[in-house]
């Protein structure tokens, strides 16, 4: 395989509130690329600005064909993550706080790694401030 | 409306689309890269990469090393917070050993002489960046307002050139000294600006 496969992720909702659960599915359309090392699965905030960014990551779940992991990857996957209280999404002008969830499938191809990243942007915020 | 919830725009001004990685450096020729590591050869490592403050000449570094692969690499980033040097940096490194420097200048006199005398000593490569001549031989010199202009639209987003109306990306570099990420820096404020919906 040449091209980078076919990557959907999708949330069952954009906004969330704190201890909330984020729930959704992504999909590896016509599954994993030939040569695939690994699928990972992630959950996280960062912040953007015009200074040092900072990320945390509250989830993280990976199959690896080293690991023998990658043959068990349900081919749509569903999720249910339970999220933390902070921090809350927020749009500010110095500094902005961001949560997606985002998948990353690494293959290898003529000796190169090689990559493809979705995301899906969320807000977490309680319900009186969205 | 409360900023706290929202869902935040994403300025392409930001640090992570502007920082040394994200933006490859724009070479003057097609063969720039492969030219720059040949000079750096012919000169057995010895180097210097010399342009104003915020000019790019961390971002050349990070176009640079990975095509260094003839060289045993040692990055050491300095800055105005950070001033000293690892403390396992003057062990007798390897054959065909590169000691990088970025922010040269933020080195003592003394310093600087001492990591000089240890490359020398051992035979290893010294590249460096500064503000000013460090006295190596010179790799390149940056000027960021040879390409300006490219990178900024190569950063804006379909229809965001409205960030640029009235503008003057020479004159605000001339103004900030050469300085192309102050520029980045007010254009990422003007985009701020813009009225939300």
């Amino acid at each position: 395989m040449t091209d980078a496969p076919e990557v959907r992720l999708e949330l069952a909702a954009r906004e969330h509130r704190p201890r909330g659960e984020l729930a959704g599915a992504f999909v590896i359309a016509g599954g994993p690329p030939d040569g695939t090392r690994s699928v990972e699965f992630s959950v996280l905030w960062r912040t953007s600005g015009k200074g040092t960014e900072d990320i945390g990551v509250v989830h993280y779940r990976a199959w690896k064909a080293d690991d023998g992991t990658l043959a068990a990857l349900p081919n749509p996957s569903t999720f249910a993550v339970p999220l933390p209280p902070t921090p809350w999404s927020y749009d500010g002008t110095l500094v902005k706080v961001h949560w997606l969830a985002r998948l990353r499938v690494r293959w290898e191809l003529l000796g190169r790694t090689r990559e493809v990243v979705e995301d899906a942007e969320f807000t977490l915020a309680p319900a009186a401030r969205s | 409306m409360s900023r706290v919830g929202r869902a935040p725009r994403v300025n392409p001004f930001s640090t992570r689309f502007t920082q040394p990685g994200a933006i490859p450096f724009r070479f003057a020729a097609a063969d720039g890269l492969a030219a720059l590591v040949a000079k750096l050869d012919s000169t057995n490592g010895w180097g210097q990469i010399v342009g104003p403050h915020g000019s790019g000449k961390s971002t050349l570094l990070a176009s640079l090393l990975p095509a260094l692969s003839g060289w045993k690499v040692r990055h050491v980033r300095l800055d105005t917070s950070h001033r000293t040097l690892p403390p396992d940096l003057f062990v007798p490194p390897e054959p065909g050993a590169l000691l990088v420097v970025d922010g040269f200048e933020q080195l003592g006199v003394l310093a600087r002489f001492r990591v000089r005398r240890h490359c020398r000593l051992h035979g290893s490569g010294l590249l460096v960046t500064a503000h000013r001549s460090m006295g190596l031989p010179d790799l390149h010199r940056t000027n960021a307002a040879a390409h300006a202009a490219a990178l900024i639209a190569d950063l804006l987003p379909p229809h965001g050139e409205w960030v640029l109306d009235g503008f003057d990306i020479a004159a605000r570099l001339r103004h900030h000294r050469g300085s192309l990420r102050e520029v980045l820096f007010e254009l990422y404020d003007r985009w701020e600006c813009e009225p939300r919906v």
